[in-house]
């Protein structure tokens, strides 16, 4: 009987983890890059110097305040981003329907840096929950395959259990290479279990609505839907509001009654303008704010307290999008999210492995081993071709940030043409090897491609571009590495 | 410094629970008090790691101990295939029941 469960859970854990994972996988590969969204928005934006401090001059919140009222006469919905330890930019956003993109100002001096137009990290943050596709259906999808992971980890569970314990560290790479595929996938998915779980929980949890709505899927005929007044798309405005007082008194009012510092966020609506704690301060993102008329900027209200249910949201959203994590925490983040990629991967490929002789490498197998190439291998690729893109593309490109993001796509679907062409022309070793080579050569040749565009210094604030290189050389080298193991004749 | 002492204390925990697995100790028999060492360590490596991450801070010191754990036991499973290779006992997965 427990045979049988065992068994059927295994069915049920290769084929909801094979179909959900091959998103999946791009959905942990994005996140895991979204962690330091931040940081690789430094690192494509490298005219702006890191060097600046948190220090905030009345000078140059008026010229943003400026900004915001030019931008708000343009239909934009502006708001403000106040410089952090993290990134000691002032800078006016504003949603393009993807992304947070505008321009970074001197926080002395307020005068714009000349940046390039570039989505930046916050490309992956977006692709990470809605694989670019909105609320509907890229939210929904993303939420329904973060369910579909609860059920691959807990039937990955039950199937493991009794091996669980004395097998939590075993691992033999020199051992026959399915078994050792098998201990790679194992080891990834029970040493980060935990983080895998409250990720996969968390994620699901934050959109859980778009999968269970409180209004029934159906409009129904026989209760009228009070009318909603018009509202605005994302990131407009329909009306402008009054000129904006003076900032800096309303924000040292709103530092002290929040406890906040710095990297406050500065919303502004026709008649207030609401000021936001940072959500560098714990682990709640409590969306705290304290509120002023936009007319003659007196206090209006101030929000600190969140009922029970509100705050275990709060937790729930602070602890996945680690917004208050420090930097080594972050790391941590990071290093979990590619374990998740790694378990994704190494169960790929243990799942093709069991079915290359039984499916006589029929029509899907080709299929799903085209498939696996293109998630596992393409994807690194287009991503590294961001950063290329990113540049190689002139500064002064109409439309640039749009051209990037074609091009990544560009890239993700020629290489995906590829991996399927050679894959259902039985020819998919070929595709895994030249795939490899490419994604080694991008990766390698990252930093080289820095250092000859010559866009900044690297004595002042360098980190974020060394490490950011260094990154891409290790997938490069990774890549390298994988390459010449599946060269070696006994592949 | 801190974080690396957790990562030390979950490496000796992750080491000594790999050698008190019967596959590993048919393969590098040892004596019944080196025995108890590893049940100590294994028992105690956790515990005074969760201490030091709670001290280093005390909102956040679960997530630093889970994932310096996960970091210390992927670091310990390759050290440990490595270990075994050189003893020529890569090869040795469990014991014949």
């Amino acid at each position: 009987m427990r045979e049988t469960l065992r068994v059927r859970l295994g069915w049920l854990h290769s084929w909801v983890g094979f179909l959900a994972g091959l998103l999946l996988v791009l959905v942990f590969a994005s996140g895991t890059l979204a962690v330091f969204d931040t940081e690789i928005t430094q690192w494509m934006q490298p005219e702006v110097p890191l060097t600046q401090t948190t220090l905030l001059s009345p000078t140059a919140l008026q010229a943003a305040a400026e900004t915001i009222q030019t931008e708000e006469e343009q239909g934009v919905s502006a708001f403000l981003s106040l410089p952090s330890h993290r990134d000691p930019i002032l800078r006016v956003l504003h949603y393009d329907g993807h992304e947070f993109i505008g321009a970074a100002l001197n926080s002395t001096t307020g005068a714009a840096f000349p940046t390039r137009d570039t989505a930046g990290g916050q490309f992956f943050y977006n692709f990470h929950f809605s694989l670019r596709g909105g609320t509907q259906p890229g939210a929904q999808i993303v939420t329904f395959l973060g369910l579909c992971l609860l059920v691959a980890l807990g039937s990955g569970i039950i199937i493991h259990l009794k091996a669980l314990w004395p097998d939590l560290v075993l691992f033999r790479p020199f051992g026959p290479r399915p078994r050792a595929w098998v201990d790679a996938h194992l080891i990834a998915g029970v040493l980060f279990l935990p983080f895998i779980l409250f990720m996969g929980y968390t994620g699901t949890a934050i959109h859980a609505r778009l999968l269970i709505p409180a209004q029934s899927f159906f409009p129904s005929h026989n209760t009228a839907l009070p009318k909603k007044e018009k509202a605005p798309p994302k990131g407009h405005v329909l009306q402008t509001g009054p000129l904006l007082p003076p900032l800096a008194p309303l924000l040292a009012q709103a530092r002290a009654t929040l406890h906040s510092p710095d990297g406050n966020l500065v919303l502004f609506t026709p008649d207030e303008v609401r000021i936001f704690k940072s959500d560098a301060f714990g682990p709640f993102l409590t969306r705290d704010h304290v509120d002023f008329s936009r007319k003659d900027g007196r206090l209006l209200r101030s929000v600190t307290h969140s009922p029970p249910a509100a705050a275990t949201m709060q937790l729930v959203r602070g602890l996945h999008y680690a917004r208050y994590a420090p930097l080594s925490l972050r790391w941590l983040y990071f290093l979990s999210g590619l374990a998740a990629t790694a378990l994704a991967a190494s169960g790929f490929v243990v799942f093709l492995m069991k079915r290359r002789r039984s499916s006589g490498e029929q029509m899907f197998f080709r299929l799903a081993e085209g498939l696996t190439i293109t998630t596992l291998i393409s994807f690194p690729i287009a991503i590294l071709g961001f950063f290329w893109a990113n540049r190689c593309l002139p500064v002064a490109l109409h439309d640039r940030m749009a051209c990037e993001i074609t091009l990544f796509f560009a890239a993700w679907a020629l290489c995906a043409a590829h991996a399927l062409t050679l894959s259902l022309t039985r020819h998919a070793t070929s595709g895994w090897q030249q795939q490899l080579g490419l994604l080694a050569g991008a990766g390698c040749a990252l930093p080289l491609l820095d250092y000859l565009s010559g866009t900044h210094p690297w004595s002042h604030g360098g980190g974020v571009f060394i490490t950011t290189d260094a990154l891409g050389f290790t997938t490069g080298l990774i890549a390298l590495w994988a390459l010449l193991k599946l060269r070696e004749p006994t592949a | 410094m801190i974080m690396l002492c957790v990562l030390v204390f979950w490496s000796a925990t992750f080491w000594s629970h790999e050698f008190l697995q019967p596959r590993t100790y048919v393969a590098f028999p040892y004596q019944t008090r080196t025995r108890l060492t590893y049940r100590v360590i294994r028992l105690l490596g956790p515990c005074c790691a969760l201490a030091f991450c709670l001290i280093q801070s005390p909102t956040l010191g679960v997530l630093y101990w889970l994932g310096l754990g996960g970091v210390a036991g992927v670091g310990t499973s390759l050290l440990s295939a490595g270990f075994k290779q050189k003893r020529g006992l890569a090869r040795v997965s469990k014991p014949s029941r």
